[in-house]
């Protein structure tokens, strides 16, 4: 289990990267997007599924980055439909409804999502020190208990799972950030984490 | 190898891949760059390899991508540059200008020597793809609505057939769903329960099972129009499992299938039978008091035969027996039951009047009259009233009033006789003033406004109203007060309202009252003409019919004295067998007076006997009765009778009305009746003084019939007074019985007010017989013609025909 001390500092991990990405994305598209601090919690792999059964049958925009290496997971931006279409609106200028703003829909979530996730994730690779390789980033139109759940995993199985809260001011633009370390790395993840942190801090 | 070699060796395969591919180091430095880019930017491998990417593609300055590439060269995750949000083809637009839609990849790649990373840039042509995606996404756009709209269409028709089956079940009239040839398919549970059927028995039994025989015929007519798309209402009656029947207003109705057909048929059946059951009751209810109501008009109707015909004989035997000597206490006492005997028959008439007003059998009369004669009536008859209690009696009819005109006079007379008489009645001094003025006069029509103004007791405000109302009077003290029935003025309002007027109250209580009502009268073509009358009638053979031998005889003298020849018979087979044997002697009868009412005697049955006769059908027949009733005028105009006299008791009436007939033969035009006689006369007027009142009354209705206007007095001087100085006399006739001094002091004084107005009047003077030498000492220097009295009423006229038109020999009247 994750020490609090652990908790902490993953978390501030996840934060520093966040506040990257949103950095990059404000730059690059004229929107005030806010990213919640990150909540964090060890599951088994049951536990994720009744998690990701709460998000019901709705069809999401869904911005996936697989990793491994070190330690191995998923990085996705989980947007619900109409968020996505008026992100997309939002970052091209284009209006909602517009038909190229729906052929375009996939390229351009991919890239922020791409964006996103990049600063996340390239935050905790420069600071746990540990290699990664990254799949490319793919999009997806589907549920999120699909997307959510690694196929392979076992009920006794634990994962880390990381969620943090992507919005607009006005609301229109709601989504979630999710990074998800899977089992074996989970442990990895504590060692490299506790590589980083003083013996004191670690109890 | 160098390291040029190196990574052309490396990089060769990506000039085979259908994507453009280029390889950067950490300075922007384009290590590789492959066929695809070449011909997509028309930028050849030689011209950019070894070359800074940004002398030929700029915008990669651009901290947007240099940043991201930053982590690229750091081995970070792989880095997607979408054409939309950068608007144009990275690195490079394409060489036709053309905006592809390109997604472009940049991932870290280990450098050749293994140290670092470079970027591998792939740009991708995804136009097509992302074409056909949004193709792939209209299409399930649509594919989405469709199934949306169903299921929502699903989703209201489920709701709306629970409505229905919620409305079907809960229902209170039966409903039952038919296939196209009648048979049930679906009942609700109001049905069920309605006629006892179970669910099972009801399902697939034609719906005719469920009626009633009569009925079952009436829906089979019914369903082809239903089959049509016509819906069907009617009664039914519906039998129930325990066989009792049930009343109910049945409506059909087509129901359309989806392809518009007919296909079933929805009959709503409401259960009346308790409604039905109370309109039959009410319905027999009706019927009954309808019964009632008729039992009640025939009792009415034979009540009025039973009641007036003894009272005809009652007043009309009086009458007669005051025409005889009597002494002054029999007359006293015979004048009472006359009066009695006449005032129970207005009550009676006013009853009967009454019962045919709610039974709507009342019915005018219509007439040619003179107006005048109504007013002069009815005056005369109450005059004597008023002048008993001191009342002023008057009557103003203006010149502008046509003489002549069509109307019920009879009615006319009846609604001033009760509303001069109220007055008088209400009234106990000052006067009674009946004003008549024109309303309308349009051609052929004149509508006349008559007001009765009288100074009595008035009518309270809160009553006025109610005065017209049946059996009501100002309050209940009237009616013991003053007598009456309460019916008068509803029978006037009637009768006034037949008339097409209306009739009303102005009244201050203490101030008198005056009663208003106008109505409607036709005005004839054609001048009145003055009845002709047959003076040579002698020889003229009268058949006289009359059940009642003394009156028979009586009035078989009366036509024996104007020289025809009468013959009597008492029965109507007689009367028959007379007729039929005068024919074969062929000596026919001038004229047939029947009595009727009398002794059993039915005139207009012997009336219509002869006049359906096909030899005697121009027989002249008149009909005496001694009071008439209501509606018999109609009767006998229709039969084709001459004349029909009521009070006929009297000689000048008899005498003048047979003379009439005679001269006008059968089947006149006009009806002759007692008013008619006086019609077109008055022009001459007398002055009639006479000392015995029997005489004078009788004298005064002799020559009155014979039309002259006469107004009677005693013979005494102290009379001559009650005679206005404007009134002016065509002839005075003096007829005196007793002693003559009298007489003769009444001559002084006609001669003293004649030189004092310097208006000398003629003066016939007649004297009895036995006073003859008397007279002639004493009365015959001082008047024009002094006669012995003659006996004969025609002589009588004669003579005073010759006096009043000295000059003119010619005897008319």
């Amino acid at each position: 289990m994750l020490e609090p001390v652990q908790l902490d500092v993953l978390t501030e991990l996840i934060n520093i990267g966040i506040g990257r990405a949103t950095s990059m994305l404000n730059q690059m598209v004229q929107l005030d997007i806010r990213l919640d601090v990150p909540s964090i919690r060890i599951l088994t792999a049951q536990e994720l599924r009744q998690e990701a059964d709460a998000y019901g049958d709705d069809i999401f925009s869904i911005v996936r980055l697989g990793f491994e290496g070190c330690f191995h997971g998923t990085a996705q931006l989980v947007l619900p439909a109409t968020s996505a279409t008026h992100l997309v609106a939002a970052v091209t200028g284009e209006e909602p409804d517009s038909p190229d703003v729906s052929a375009l829909r996939g390229a351009t979530l991919n890239e922020i999502g791409n964006i996103l996730l990049n600063g996340v994730m390239g935050s905790l690779v420069n600071s746990l020190q540990g290699h990664l390789d990254f799949a490319l980033p793919e999009y997806l139109e589907d549920t999120a208990p699909r997307t959510l759940v690694p196929g392979t995993s076992q009920n006794d199985e634990m994962v880390l799972f990381a969620r943090a809260r992507f919005a607009t001011e006005d609301g229109r633009i709601d989504g979630q950030l999710i990074v998800l370390f899977e089992a074996e790395s989970t442990q990895t993840l504590i060692d490299s984490i506790d590589n980083i942190t003083p013996d004191s801090m670690a109890g | 190898m160098d390291l040029d070699a190196l990574i052309e060796e490396r990089f060769a395969v990506l000039d085979r891949v259908p994507v453009g591919t280029c390889v950067l180091d950490p300075d922007y430095i384009v290590r590789h760059w492959n066929r695809r880019f070449e011909s997509w930017t028309g930028i050849p491998r030689a011209d950019i390899q070894g070359k800074r990417i940004t002398e030929f593609v700029p915008s990669l300055d651009d901290p947007k991508y240099t940043d991201r590439l930053k982590i690229i060269f750091a081995g970070g995750p792989p880095a997607m540059f979408s054409s939309l949000l950068h608007k144009h083809v990275i690195p490079a637009p394409l060489k036709d200008g053309t905006m592809r839609i390109q997604d472009t990849t940049v991932s870290p790649i280990p450098t050749p020597e293994g140290e670092g990373f470079w970027a591998l840039l792939v740009a991708e042509d995804v136009t097509d793809l992302s074409r056909r995606v949004q193709d792939y996404r209209e299409m399930r756009d649509r594919a989405v609505g469709v199934v949306r709209e169903r299921e929502r269409a699903e989703g209201l028709l489920t709701r709306s057939e629970k409505q229905f089956r919620g409305l079907f079940e809960s229902a209170t009239v039966f409903i039952h769903l038919l296939d196209t040839e009648g048979r049930i398919q679906q009942s609700n549970p109001a049905a069920i329960q309605g006629t006892g059927y179970t669910r099972e028995e009801l399902l697939g039994r034609h719906i005719t099972d469920t009626l009633s025989p009569q009925c079952r015929e009436a829906f089979m007519t019914q369903l082809p129009f239903l089959l049509k798309g016509e819906t069907r209402r009617r009664e039914m009656e519906v039998l129930c499992r325990d066989g009792k029947a049930i009343t109910v207003d049945c409506a059909a109705s087509p129901i359309r299938g989806d392809d518009e057909e007919v296909s079933s048929i929805v009959v709503i059946q409401r259960n009346i039978t308790a409604q039905k059951r109370a309109e039959e009751e009410l319905h027999r209810a009706i019927e009954l008091a309808r019964a009632a109501n008729e039992a009640k008009s025939e009792f009415l109707a034979n009540m009025s035969h039973e009641i007036r015909t003894p009272m005809n004989a009652i007043i009309g035997m009086t009458d007669l027996v005051l025409g005889t000597d009597l002494d002054p206490t029999q007359r006293e006492y015979l004048n009472m039951a006359l009066s009695a005997g006449e005032s129970l028959l207005r009550v009676i008439n006013d009853i009967l009047d009454f019962s045919k007003i709610e039974a709507g059998k009342l019915e005018l009369d219509p007439i040619e009259f003179n107006i005048r004669q109504p007013f002069k009536d009815t005056l005369n008859v109450l005059l004597v009233k008023a002048q008993a209690k001191g009342i002023r009696l008057s009557a103003q009819i203006p010149d502008d009033v046509p003489e002549e005109l069509i109307g019920d006079p009879g009615r006319l007379r009846q609604i001033l006789t009760n509303l001069i008489g109220n007055a008088i009645k209400f009234t106990e001094e000052g006067s009674v003033d009946v004003e008549v003025s024109v309303l309308k006069q349009a051609a052929g029509r004149l509508e006349l406004q008559i007001a009765v103004k009288d100074t009595g007791i008035g009518i309270p405000p809160e009553v006025q109203k109610s005065v017209f109302e049946a059996f009501a009077q100002a309050d209940g003290s009237t009616t013991r007060r003053f007598g009456g029935t309460g019916l008068g003025l509803t029978i006037s309002g009637k009768l006034v309202e037949m008339m097409g007027g209306r009739i009303w109250v102005e009244s201050q209580p203490g101030q008198g009252s005056t009663f208003y009502f106008t109505c409607k009268f036709q005005t004839p073509g054609h001048a009145l003409s003055a009845p002709e009358v047959l003076w040579d009638c002698e020889g003229a053979r009268i058949l006289i019919v009359d059940g009642d031998a003394r009156r028979r005889a009586t009035t078989c003298e009366w036509v024996a004295n104007w020289d025809m020849e009468p013959i009597g018979v008492g029965t109507r087979p007689t009367a028959m067998i007379a007729l039929e044997e005068a024919l074969r002697v062929e000596r026919p009868f001038g004229a047939v007076l029947v009595s009727h009412p009398m002794a059993g005697l039915d005139g207009f049955l012997l009336a219509e006997q002869v006049k359906e006769h096909p030899q005697l059908t121009d027989t002249t027949v008149v009909l005496l009765t001694a009071a008439g009733n209501p509606g018999d005028a109609r009767r006998a105009r229709d039969l084709g009778i001459s004349a029909y006299l009521t009070k006929a008791h009297e000689e000048a009436i008899l005498i003048r009305g047979l003379l009439q007939s005679l001269a006008a033969g059968p089947n006149p035009r006009r009806l002759i009746t007692r008013h008619t006689l006086r019609e077109g006369h008055g022009h001459h007027r007398i002055l009639l003084l006479s000392d015995s009142k029997a005489e004078r009354a009788r004298t005064h209705r002799l020559l009155d019939c014979f039309g002259y206007a006469v107004k009677a007095l005693e013979a005494d001087p102290r009379a001559l007074d009650t005679v206005g100085d404007q009134e002016q006399h065509d002839l005075i006739i003096l007829d005196i019985r007793s002693r003559c001094p009298g007489g003769a002091a009444a001559v002084r004084a006609l001669g003293e007010r004649g030189l004092r107005l310097g208006r000398p009047v003629r003066i016939l003077a007649l004297v009895s017989a036995s006073r003859l030498e008397e007279g002639q000492l004493l009365i015959e220097p001082d008047v024009d013609e002094f006669h012995e009295r003659p006996s004969r009423s025609r002589d009588l006229l004669t003579l005073v025909d010759q006096a009043i038109t000295p000059s003119d020999q010619s005897k008319t009247a």
